[in-house]
């Protein structure tokens, strides 16, 4: 195996029957410089920026598990190319009428079609071939190449977003399941202060003003603290909404919320970023059954409890029945929805970054290992980026990834209420506007 | 070690990574290698790899996130050896 010209414009000549702009594209791509080296096994394949793009031994046989899981169907998504071994052995199935193949790096795409003969599945009428950055969502029943999501070009990043939370949400469905004992315990023990405390429904278009301020833990809270506190001096304050982690970093500053959410289950009252109680007496606390006891005894001020649509609170649901706020794997998902729940129409976002800043995750944190992110890969060794509201990449991981489309999702259904993003410095959140130009 | 067991646990894991579903691999893959670790090191088998190699390079796979070399390497090479020397 070894890059060929000829071999290339033979394949390009193929591409132009069933695609002749990308045919185009694609050759304005050719010998784009690649970090790649040939890998020999008992076959070879290709690495590039040190994965391989297919097995190195038996790329046909690793074909044939692959297509195994993927299902029956008269049409299936491809994300990738790989090698180009999947396409053909999915094209053996005669019932298959359309096999869609999203382009995910144009580069790359060349790089491969200079390396093996593509003709076979190029030229099967069946085959249907573009890019994956024309698209905006993920098409099914798909197959992603794994080397070829993380080797995603630039203009392919929301696909590859979305590939990566699907991916993440299949795992997390599985140790939520290994982990479901422990937290009905939870559940259980929360009884008591479920069955008294009023359920966010309470909540339900209760505000005097249909401005909130929802305030996350990310880094770019630091810079924006002034904004919030210039807040005060406006004639119709805004209700602040903050998440358990942002709200010591407010108190410091004299701000204290209206409510505090708190929804994870490792969050405890001595956690480093969590305010005193004591001293957020006015404030009011919104809990998931999940956290801990102890926490929920300790706050002094009014309570309310909100399930999630988690299968988790199906049998608590019928005991206490009680209101439910959105859960997209992060508190502040529950906040925002906290806002709209209580008749907000136009929500601000403090802290909202999905992404790292120098090497630190969360606001007010400048050193030490917080709960939870004990194992979250450090900044200056990430391999996962979002576009910052400048358009530069910024380090991130894949949690961040999965909480910032779950709520561009969330953005999107609710075309009723304004969202605004405070800094330029987070992650670029659709959807959502910028209320300033040098945060 | 049964080794006909840990091979099957090896190919499993190599099909969930030649399927992108490393985040389901990864602990358990570190919890079965630190258990053949002790029983493995020092010994030599007819295959062209000593077991030290090939553990340095499936952790350079990891960090590398190349997940179809990692599974080549749990698949094929590590799975020779184990074969070689039961």
């Amino acid at each position: 195996m070894e890059i060929s010209q000829e071999l290339f414009y033979k394949n390009c000549l193929k591409l132009e029957s069933a695609n002749p702009q990308l045919a185009t594209d694609v050759k304005s791509h050719f010998q784009t410089k690649f970090d790649f080296r040939i890998v020999r096994g008992l076959a070879n394949t290709i690495s590039v920026s040190g994965k391989q793009l297919s097995s190195r031994h038996n790329p046909k046989r690793e074909a044939e598990v692959q297509a195994s899981f993927i299902t029956e169907s008269k049409e299936i998504y491809l994300y990738g190319v790989g090698l180009g071994y999947l396409s053909e052995n999915l094209l053996t199935r005669a019932q298959l009428s359309k096999l869609n193949i999203k382009i995910l790096n144009l580069s790359l795409f060349s790089l491969v079609l200079s390396l093996r003969d593509q003709g076979t599945w190029i030229s099967d009428e069946r085959v249907y071939i573009s890019l994956a950055s024309s698209d905006l969502d993920l098409q099914t029943p798909y197959f992603a190449f794994h080397p070829d999501v993380l080797l995603a070009d630039d203009r392919s990043q929301n696909i590859k977003n979305l590939l990566y939370i699907n991916n993440c949400d299949h795992f997390s469905k599985k140790q939520f399941k290994r982990n479901e004992s422990s937290l009905l315990k939870r559940v259980q023990e929360n009884h008591a202060y479920i069955e008294r405390d009023k359920g966010v429904e309470h909540l339900r278009n209760i505000s005097s003003t249909q401005e909130a301020i929802v305030v996350g833990a990310g880094p770019s809270l630091e810079l924006n603290i002034p904004k919030i506190q210039s807040y005060r001096f406006e004639k119709q304050q805004p209700i602040i909404i903050s998440v358990g982690t942002a709200s010591k970093l407010l108190v410091e500053n004299g701000i204290v919320p209206d409510y505090v959410v708190i929804v994870d289950k490792d969050i405890s009252i001595s956690h480093p970023l969590v305010a005193d109680f004591s001293k957020m007496m006015e404030a009011s606390l919104l809990y998931s059954p999940l956290v801990q006891p102890d926490l929920i005894k300790a706050w002094y001020g009014d309570r309310y409890v909100a399930y999630s649509a988690s299968p988790l609170f199906d049998k608590v649901k019928e005991i206490f029945p009680k209101g439910s706020l959105f859960s997209g794997g992060s508190v502040i998902h529950t906040a925002i929805d906290l806002a709209r729940n209580l008749g907000c129409k136009s929500i601000t976002l403090f802290g909202a970054d999905f992404a790292y800043t120098g090497t630190q995750t969360h606001a007010g944190h400048e050193s030490g290992t917080l709960t939870n992110y004990e194992n979250i890969t450090p900044a200056n060794q990430a391999n996962r980026w979002v576009k910052d509201g400048n358009g530069n990449d910024i380090p991130t991981h894949d949690s961040f990834i999965s909480y910032l489309i779950e709520l561009e999702r969330y953005i999107e259904r609710h075309p009723d209420i304004k969202f605004w993003n405070s800094s330029k410095t987070g992650a670029f959140i659709r959807g959502c506007n910028l209320i300033v130009d040098h945060a | 070690m049964n080794t006909k067991l840990v091979i099957e646990q090896l190919t499993d894991f190599a099909t969930l990574l030649r399927l992108g579903r490393p985040l389901e691999v990864i602990d358990d893959l570190i919890n079965l290698l630190t258990e053949i670790v002790p029983q493995t090191i020092g010994q030599k088998s007819a295959t062209s790899y000593s077991v030290e190699e090939i553990f340095s390079l499936i952790l350079s796979c990891q960090q590398a996130e190349d997940w179809l070399g990692l599974a080549d390497y749990l698949e094929y090479e590590l799975s020779d050896f184990l074969i070689d020397l039961s």
